[in-house]
């Protein structure tokens, strides 16, 4: 197919290399240069999408980032891109294309009839007041909703590219690269400092390179180059072109989107397809422009209706008029750009249509001139045509705007460009929190006073004049860098006449019977929903913003916000000011959760934590269980075995001659100073006075409030020297605590806390045979029982390997722990299990673990324990100390009435009449089964398994008085309606008297 | 306790990186990723206002410790990172940390106060890794929100930051290249973390 509407010559496009690409199935010709919207404008095509709500037929309205109608489909299967805005979407050969909705097709759209038919049943407030009731159906309704409305569409394979992000810290970041960004970033670029500026085309320049102004003599374009190439060639400056900075947070950090490969083709070939860039600047510069508005008239959405600046920026950049006769609608000169822009490019200029009586500017005489016919006082009050725009009527307007004051008449044409004004893109300084300010005279709202080392220069300030965006640049740059700069730039007249505030153009008809005239493309959101909104009570700009959509969506209401809050004014007889406007929030444009995620996905989620031994799990077949970020063994399987069959092996194995676990993970913390014992007796329950040299303790540690927090053994080293471990998960929470009170409330106590959770390898072996296991690896030590006793510590040699021996035990059984430093670490668990092959040793996983101690009744804090739980509720008293000479964390909780009352949850043992079954984790717990609901719920069950050397199921739980029931039976009501009945008994299943681990 | 018997023996000795020495390739690589092995690391607590401890240190090290925040100092073979106003990390030969805590212990001994100090070695804990190359930098904007622009970071200087979601001591050495510290139940992630972001650049390990 022809490009109809492709100029001979001129524009940035490259004709040597032209591009293949399809749209909605058809092929179609661009060239190197265009975007996706510029080719589909040059081949003619009008309709690009369906609308929203009504199905209506749309077409593209501007060429950036505000663009709220041509949102694409983009590639196909797992490479499907959903909602890029045509605009923004560079072209390239092969590019395929396609409407994001519309069915069977957009050309030919079934739901524009359901649209047109019940259109007048669908106000704004629809889906709230219909689909609400009744509130079951809601499921059913919103499948309805989700095909008949919605864009693009996600595939569901997996994503084929990657994303990647990177920090990046500079003195002066400067957001957007046409006029006023590439001479602050030259002005802050030349004082050495590091500068970083950023912008979402392609090529820098921004308005630059469609303008037909010079710059100090040079033609605009041509200096943009110039000033790129400067930057460009400076060290210390970073140019990023087809980056969008998208959020600004505080303290100047600044999120930008690179898109690096999609310009290249739909899947990245190598590297990342987008990276994000996370910017942390001591200052920002802020020159992201003007948006022009279109102006609210009866289906002004028809395609072929366009921001009259984006048919300018077609015609001079892309070499693209987008129709052969234009109606221009304006409220100022820039209407007039236009016109003769297209009068240039060798197309009809119907009529400029202008609402002002008496418009005189420099523009408006150049138009005169050119013989172009201008309609002053006027208004296209309503366009005509189904697919595409045929005419306009035109009729006269009184001098504000706000009556017909004549009969209107039709102008043919199939292009109607609309200058409404300009809105500056307050959006990035709305996000950090600055709210905008209505600007009566440019009619339009500016940034307001902000916290940060922001500045501001050009369009955004609503000063529109190019000189004096370029001169505002090099002012920003230079106060961004601490210097001075009077550098004034020359663009020849610039002379404008003032423009007039419209937004709404009245109709014969009153609002809510005119034909629908769109504030909000994206959302189809009407003058008349708006109105409605504020006479059903909305009052509030956000209120009305929700109830309508307004501003939602893709654009976010770049083109239509200020549109309808005049018309909410009006609405309410206030200002424009008093009404008020909604917060921008990140993201200025959408961001792909790809890119926020960044590499920080599959293994690299979240650190998975190893121990030496590691290699060796993974060879023996483990199966892992995570523990705070370690990868623990779970447990051993070997060919056939159900995991039951597993854990009983492996129970079996530790009671009957031996097994090994691999402890490295537990944390480990060395305390060293004169004060160590004194400090310990703080945050222990127990007393540690009196601990001597090469033996072990038990304790608890309680917060405030005197709930367990965390336990585990602490050895004495030598007299002012400690080894504490802590839980696997707890260590990093454990050290805080300690330095805590360490820090803030005992400086003066002498001690030194130091995490040797890594140094330390941890081999813990277990069984009647352990002792024998480490005779024959450890000739340096009596490892008798009468000279090594149960909790003793001793310094020898383990196959050679100076390591730190444990005899303490969390199975119940006869155990060692053998200590080694890491490095060394997976060949002592190797030389231990070579030692206990004749005993037939077991590695065994912490599930086994946790069996082994269930039978036993040692508590796990943090499986048995919530953080609600007293020493004395889980019936260790015992390991309470009431004779030290300083109090403890915790204690002073104990006097309080609720600590202190006797029918608190009590941890005891549970086991099930039934001695086949296992109590699921989690049981609720009930004296009475039969009581009606709501039961009185007496606890629940915290730990369970089955015990294969018991022979039967074993439970812990907590139970309200529960030491005072020992022998009563509670029940369990099962999900399934099974009820399990278990009788409640000492915690301690096996070896009551503890003859083993004395053994 | 000290630990000053060190088998060199390979398959006694594995170090945190020792499984991924393998993993060589692209000669002309952008990151060069060296593991400085089995060298001794004693995290080191004491008063610097206490002129006996710095003294006596400073017998031991043959140097002054670092207390100028986020220092380092290096003298023949001894490195001492500042880690905070009480604490330094000491990185000392292969196999020498056991000797040097002794000695460390013996000179504040001596100079026969009652000294608060510790001595911990953590030679096992954690592992020593450079990093050079044209891609150097790239890769620590990627790896950390540190700002390693020279401006910032400049040789000797330590910085205690998160590398990814680890944690590191790192420190610019004279030739531009960075030293890190990587504790070595993190190393795994650590190493498939900087696998993945030096691709682009190609990654050697010397």
């Amino acid at each position: 197919m022809s490009q109809v509407n492709r100029l001979a010559t001129g524009g940035r496009i490259d004709r040597s290399k032209p591009m293949s690409f399809s749209f909605n199935g058809k092929t179609f010709q661009g060239f190197d240069g265009d975007t996706l919207a510029s080719a589909l404008l040059a081949n003619g095509v009008g309709i690009v999408g369906r609308s929203f709500k009504y199905s209506r037929a749309r077409g593209i309205l501007g060429h950036g980032a505000e663009e709220p109608n041509a949102l694409m489909q983009l590639h196909t299967g797992n490479a499907a891109v959903p909602n890029p805005r045509a605009t923004q979407v560079e072209l390239f050969d092969g590019l395929v294309s396609g409407s994001t909705n519309g069915w069977p097709s957009a050309e030919f759209d079934l739901m524009e009839w359901v649209g047109k038919i019940g259109g007048k049943f669908m106000p704004v407030g629809f889906y709230y007041k219909t689909f609400m009731a009744p509130q079951k159906m809601w499921m059913t309704y919103e499948k309805f909703i989700r095909k008949a409305a919605g864009f693009g569409k996600l595939s569901l394979e997996p994503d084929p590219d990657t994303y990647d992000k990177i920090n990046a810290h500079c003195d002066v970041m400067v957001v957007g690269a046409g006029p006023a960004g590439l001479t602050a970033a030259l002005e802050a670029g030349r004082s050495g400092k590091r500068v970083i500026i950023v912008d979402e085309q392609n090529e820098f320049g921004g308005t630059l390179l469609a303008n037909n102004q010079t710059v100090d003599g040079v033609d605009a374009a041509t200096w943009a180059e110039q000033a790129t190439a400067q930057l460009e060639a400076m060290s210390n400056v970073l140019v990023m072109p087809r980056t969008t900075a998208f959020g600004y947070y505080d303290h100047n950090f600044v999120c930008a989107l690179e898109s690096r490969t999609d310009h290249i083709g739909p899947v990245s070939a190598s590297g990342s397809r987008q990276r994000l860039h996370r910017i942390r600047a001591h200052q920002v510069i802020l020159a992201t422009g003007a948006i022009e508005r279109p102006l609210v008239f009866g289906n002004n959405d028809l395609p072929g209706i366009m921001l009259a600046n984006s048919v300018s920026t077609y015609i001079n950049r892309y070499a693209v008029v987008p129709g052969n006769r234009c109606v221009i609608m304006t409220t100022n000169d820039s209407g007039y750009q236009t016109a003769l822009d297209i009068q240039a490019a060798g197309r009809t200029v119907v009529a400029v249509v202008d609402s002002r009586h008496a418009p005189d500017g420099r523009l408006v005489q150049q138009a005169k001139a050119a013989g172009i016919e201008i309609m002053t006082g006027h208004g296209v009050i309503e366009a005509q045509g189904s697919k595409r725009v045929t005419g306009a009527i035109v009729a006269p307007l009184d001098a504000a705007g706000d009556t017909l004051t004549g009969p209107g008449k039709t102008l043919s044409c199939d292009l109607v460009a609309v200058a409404g004004g300009w809105s500056p893109v307050v959006h990035l300084s709305c996000h950090t929190g600055s709210r905008p300010v209505w600007q009566e005279d440019i009619a339009g709202f500016v940034p307001g006073p902000s916290i940060q080392n922001q500045h501001l220069a050009g369009a955004v300030t609503g000063d529109y004049k190019l000189s004096q965006a370029l001169n505002a640049g090099v002012q920003a740059g230079a106060a961004a860098v601490g210097v001075e700069s009077s550098h004034v730039f020359d663009c020849g007249d610039e002379s404008e006449g003032a423009a007039q505030a419209l937004y709404l153009i009245p109709h014969t008809k009153p609002i809510s019977r005119a034909p629908k005239q769109f504030v909000d493309f994206q959302n189809d959101v009407t003058a008349a929903g708006i109105e409605l909104a504020a006479r059903e009570g909305f009052q509030s700009i956000e209120h009305v913003k929700r109830y309508t959509a307004m501003g939602f969506g893709t654009d976010q209401g770049k083109t239509g916000n200020v549109n309808g809050m005049a018309i909410v004014a009006k609405a309410l007889n206030k200002s424009i000011a008093q009404t008020g406007t909604t917060i921008f929030r990140p993201a200025y444009t959408p961001v792909t959760f790809g890119a926020l995620g960044g590499r920080d996905v599959g293994v690299l989620l979240d650190p998975a934590r190893h121990t030496a031994m590691h290699p060796w799990h993974l060879a023996n077949g483990a199966e892992f269980e995570n523990v705070g970020q370690w990868k623990r063994p779970w447990y051993f399987p070997q060919q056939g075995e159900t995991m039951q069959q597993t854990l009983n092996r492996e129970c079996l194995a530790v009671r009957n001659s031996v097994g090994i676990l691999d402890a490295s993970t537990l944390g480990k913390i060395d305390i060293q100073g004169k004060d160590a014992r004194e400090f310990l007796n703080r945050v222990y329950t127990n007393a540690w006075s009196k601990l001597a040299p090469g033996k072990c303790r038990y304790g608890l540690m309680l917060k405030e409030d005197g709930m367990i927090f965390d336990d585990g053994v602490t050895a004495c080293l030598s007299d002012q020297h400690f080894l504490m471990t802590t839980t696997s998960g707890g260590a990093a929470a454990v050290l805080g605590w300690l330095e805590l009170w360490h820090q803030t409330e005992w400086p003066e106590l002498e001690v030194y806390f130091t995490s040797v959770t890594d140094q330390w390898a941890t081999c813990s072996f277990a069984g009647p045979n352990s002792r024998k296991v480490l005779e024959k690896l450890c000739t340096d030590v009596d490892l008798s029982a009468e000279a090594m006793k149960f909790m003793d510590y001793r310094e020898g040699t383990v196959a050679g390997i100076k390591a730190r021996i444990f005899r303490i035990s969390f199975t119940g059984e006869l155990s060692f722990e053998v200590n080694v430093p890491a490095d060394q670490g997976h060949y002592m668990w190797k030389k231990l299990m070579e030692a206990g092959e004749e005993f037939g040793i077991t590695p065994y996983g912490t599930e086994s673990m946790h069996v082994l101690r269930a039978e036993k009744g040692f508590i796990i804090a943090g499986q048995d324990t919530d953080g609600s739980m007293t020493p004395q509720d889980c019936l260790m008293g015992w390991a309470v100390s009431k004779t030290k000479s300083f109090s403890f964390l915790g204690e002073r909780s104990f006097t309080r009435p609720d600590t202190a009352r006797a029918d608190r949850k009590q941890l005891v043992g549970l086991k099930p009449i039934d001695p086949t079954v296992v109590i699921p984790e989690g049981s609720q717990i009930v004296m009475d089964p039969n009581q009606p609901i709501p039961m009185d719920m007496m606890g629940h069950v915290t730990s369970s398994y089955w015990s294969e050397c018991l022979g039967h199921g074993i439970a812990m739980g907590t139970v309200k008085s529960g030491s005072d029931r020992m022998g009563q039976t509670v029940y369990c009501p099962q999900a399934d309606g099974r009820v399990l009945a278990a009788q409640i008994c000492s915690p301690v299943f096996y070896d009551p008297k503890g003859d083993h681990h004395n053994d | 306790m000290t630990n000053s018997t060190h088998n060199a023996a390979t398959d006694v000795m594995e170090s945190p990186l020792h499984h991924h020495v393998a993993h060589t390739n692209a000669v002309d690589a952008g990151v060069v990723m060296t593991e400085d092995k089995f060298r001794g690391h004693l995290n080191l607590r004491g008063n610097p206002q206490d002129a006996d401890f710095m003294a006596a240190v400073a017998s031991v090290l043959g140097m002054a410790l670092p207390t100028e925040p986020n220092t380092s100092v290096r003298v023949n073979g001894f490195v001492a990172y500042w880690l905070c106003p009480n604490e330094w990390l000491l990185i000392v030969a292969s196999g020498a940390q056991g000797q040097v805590e002794a000695d460390l212990r013996q000179a504040v001994a001596d100079k026969g106060g009652n000294q608060h100090i510790a001595v911990t070695d953590v030679s096992s804990g954690q592992t020593l890794v450079n990093l050079s190359g044209s891609g150097l930098a790239q890769l620590l904007q990627k790896s950390t929100v540190y700002d390693c622009h020279e401006s910032n970071f400049p040789a000797g200087k330590v910085v205690q930051t998160t590398f990814a979601k680890t944690g590191t001591t790192m420190c610019k050495l004279e030739d531009g290249s960075v030293d890190l510290v990587i504790r070595r139940s993190f190393s795994d992630y650590f190493f498939l973390w900087l696998a993945d972001a030096s691709e682009e650049y190609g990654l050697r390990i010397a």
